[in-house]
């Protein structure tokens, strides 16, 4: 991974003691109460409903071990001992305080983390797929990319006061594992582009209240090209981009109402200029880049010694079913990447308490080269571990509820802070996420149900990306009473779309048989080995929608608001 | 209210990084004396741009006006950040270019980074702190329109 140089340091370091400072201010009453608020979002920090709440940015959700136990440490000692991640691969603090942000922010430097751009009208973490480095169907690493990206939009002058906040995502796989459709910028490297990376660039996706699909800007973009690229497309955005209503304020709004075309002939002409003062990245610059995230402890003995994952399996019906379920193959033949769930019954999704924390970083050390990373789907990876070691693993995660065999099924489902937490939220996440945990306990009915992606959000915000589940879940408020919607046949990878409301809302004590219903429509209507979306495509929303609300006249009646 | 000050930024350039000097240079003009009206130039070559202004749309090429000022309303709107960059690193405007309106110290180093030569800031301006406030951050991943190459561009 990248390790920090000194300019790097010292740019943090320099970052932090600015925050410090800013605080200090404010606390001091020297700061207005609008100068700070928008000084500290840049920073990640939130005032929410119970104590301040801190962003932490995870670049492209990679971590090293000595990072996740730098986040424990902060979790006992800050906060109530746990953390929340996200599902833009970073992880959330609820429960700091105020004027101990900047103490908290120091810790956090020793290990090269922070906060910068995690909230705010900026350029945000730079995601990526979680199996960058390591998918067979890859083409490129594309973490290099990511690396150039998050140092070209640290503290940018230019970009600090967007119209909105800005989200990229990179992918270098065949299938995208990083949503990049549904970004203000996605990046996917486009496969057959010889010795140079060559990028396709999506443009003006996003979800929240108005989803959109992002569009092709740039079939072909060399990859020298791309931070000039990026910043014609930036600086379009901050001089056109709507400021007037926040909630058209976003580049996918300013992208569909001039139009793809002609979005694209001002940034093309804006990216002419650029070129002549700027000649674009040095190819040496690349390589150097590339040379961090080159992987090269792999033990060659490793595939001779798998015979020992076969015997496991054969004689523990439980490890085998992990193994089915929680790891998947590796392009290093004997080896896995395995995902720690952080979906356990009855735990909120993506939260983890320091101890479980600790835990993963020993065991990453122990068996992965002691790196972590972070999946948009709030579950944690050990990217490179010997098969031969699985067994060793699973024993140690299941100490730690890390084992949970649900990775893709319903209950791996993706979740905001919900109402309980977060000051936009409108409905509880939480208590629903509970609920349909206790509902679905039955792990053989969960594998008969099969993949399926269940995404909920709190408010129309969608930070728990409801439109690109298979099933999504929207909290609504109605008469102050938490609501929910349901949406079905989102997705967000190569067959990316924006999922379909099915019709009225439900109260809180409905929402969960309302799911039930739906996915007995599945199992009634599926094809052999069909799974949940593949259904929903061919049938469409009505067999849900008449199996959800049967007699439509009177749930019409009754819920109409 | 009282008349606000002009600040004048001086570069130290040193071999990794640089650090700014602000010194107070004169009062700012008092509003609607000179200036004929937005986009137009007053008689001693100052123009005056607001953040809906586009640069390709000047009356006349860049290089012919002594001052352009552009115009903060509210200081969280960025654009007048990408018109400064645009008219240091393409047009090559060589002039004065000064911020006015509603800017914050906090703020000072990157307009000072996007081309930015004079601030015109509030009279009761903490200088002391003005200058700790511009040099809180010496070191750039980007290329910077004084100082050329960052590490990154």
């Amino acid at each position: 991974m990248y390790i920090y140089n000194e300019p790097d340091r010292a740019l943090l370091a320099q970052r932090t003691e600015q925050f410090a400072g800013q605080v200090n201010r404010y606390l001091a009453g020297e700061l207005a109460e609008d100068e700070f608020q928008q000084l500290r979002l840049r920073n990640g920090l939130y005032m929410e409903l119970n104590a301040p709440m801190l962003r932490v940015a995870i670049p492209y959700g990679l971590l090293s071990s000595g990072q996740l136990r730098a986040l424990a440490r902060v979790a006992r000692t800050y906060d109530r001992g746990y953390g929340h991640f996200t599902t833009r691969q970073n992880i959330q603090f609820n429960w700091p305080k105020l004027e101990q942000v900047p103490q908290l922010l120091a810790d956090l430097s020793q290990v090269e983390m922070h906060a910068i751009q995690t909230s705010g009208s900026v350029v945000r973490n730079i995601t990526s797929d979680p199996l960058a480095g390591v998918a067979a169907d890859e083409i490129e690493d594309p973490r290099p990319w990511c690396e150039l990206l998050r140092q070209w939009s640290t503290l940018h002058p230019e970009f600090n006061w967007l119209p909105r906040k800005f989200k990229i995502a990179v992918t270098g796989a065949r299938n995208d594992r990083a949503a990049v459709r549904f970004h203000d910028i996605g990046l996917q490297v486009v496969d057959e582009a010889g010795p140079n990376t060559v990028f396709r660039v999506w443009v003006g996706g996003g979800l929240g209240r108005s989803p959109f699909m992002g569009q092709v800007i740039h079939e072909r973009l060399p990859g020298t090209q791309l931070l000039n690229y990026v910043e014609a497309i930036l600086r379009i955005y901050n001089l056109e981009g709507r400021r007037d209503n926040k909630h058209k304020a976003r580049i996918k709004i300013l992208v569909n109402a001039l139009g793809i075309d002609v979005f694209k002939v001002k940034v093309d002409s804006e990216w002419a200029l650029i070129q002549k003062v700027q000649p674009g990245l040095s190819g040496e610059i690349v390589e150097q880049m590339r040379a961090h995230f080159v992987e090269s402890r792999y033990d060659p003995s490793a595939p001779g010694k798998s015979g020992r994952l076969t015997f496991d399996c054969d004689r523990n019906a439980d490890f085998a079913r992990w193994v089915a379920h929680n790891t998947t193959l590796h392009r290093v033949p004997g080896y896995r990447i395995i995902y720690a769930s952080l979906k356990a019954p009855g735990a909120a999704p993506g939260d983890l308490g320091a101890k479980g924390m600790e835990a993963l970083a020993g065991f990453a050390e122990r068996y992965s080269f002691g790196e972590i990373r972070v999946s948009h789907e709030q579950n944690l990876l050990l990217a490179h571990v010997r098969e031969a070691d699985l067994y060793d693993l699973w024993q140690g995660l299941r100490i730690h509820r890390l084992a949970t065999p649900n990775i893709g099924t319903l209950t791996d489902m993706i979740c905001c802070p919900g109402a309980d937490y977060c000051s936009l939220a409108h409905a509880s996440s939480l208590d629903v996420a509970s609920m349909i945990n206790q509902r679905f306990d039955d792990l053989d009915h969960l594998y008969d149900l099969g993949d399926i992606s269940l995404k909920m959000s709190g408010c129309i915000n969608a930070c728990g990306h409801h439109h690109l589940g298979h099933i999504g879940i929207l909290g609504v408020k109605k008469r102050d009473e938490h609501w929910y919607q349901l949406t079905l046949g989102g997705a967000p990878g190569n067959d990316g779309a924006i999922g379909k409301r099915l019709g009225p809302a439900f109260a809180a004590d409905e929402i969960v048989e309302a799911l039930e219903q739906v996915l007995r429509a599945y199992l009634a209507w599926r094809r052999p080995r069909e799974r949940f979306i593949d259904t929903w495509r061919r049938l469409g929303n009505t067999p849900f929608k008449e199996a959800v609300y049967g007699d439509t006249h009177h749930r019409t009646d009754t819920l109409a608001a | 209210m009282a008349i606000p000050i002009i600040v004048q930024i001086r570069w130290r350039p040193n071999a990794d990084e640089s650090s700014i000097g602000c010194s107070r240079i004169g009062q700012a003009v008092a509003p609607n004396k000179t200036w004929q009206s937005h986009r137009g130039c007053s008689d001693d070559g100052h123009l005056q741009l607001g953040a809906t202004d586009r640069v390709e749309d000047l009356p006349s090429t860049p290089g012919t006006y002594r001052v352009i000022e552009i115009d903060f309303s509210v200081f969280n709107d960025g654009r007048g950040y990408s018109l400064a960059r645009q008219l240091r690193t393409q047009y090559q405007y060589a002039g004065e270019l000064r911020a006015t309106g509603d800017i914050r110290i906090d703020q000072a180093d990157m307009l000072a980074r996007c081309g930015f030569d004079t601030l015109e800031l509030p009279a009761d301006t903490d200088m002391a702190q003005l200058e700790t406030a511009i040099n809180a951050i010496t070191v750039h991943y980007q290329a910077d329109v004084q100082l050329g190459s960052g590490s990154v561009s």
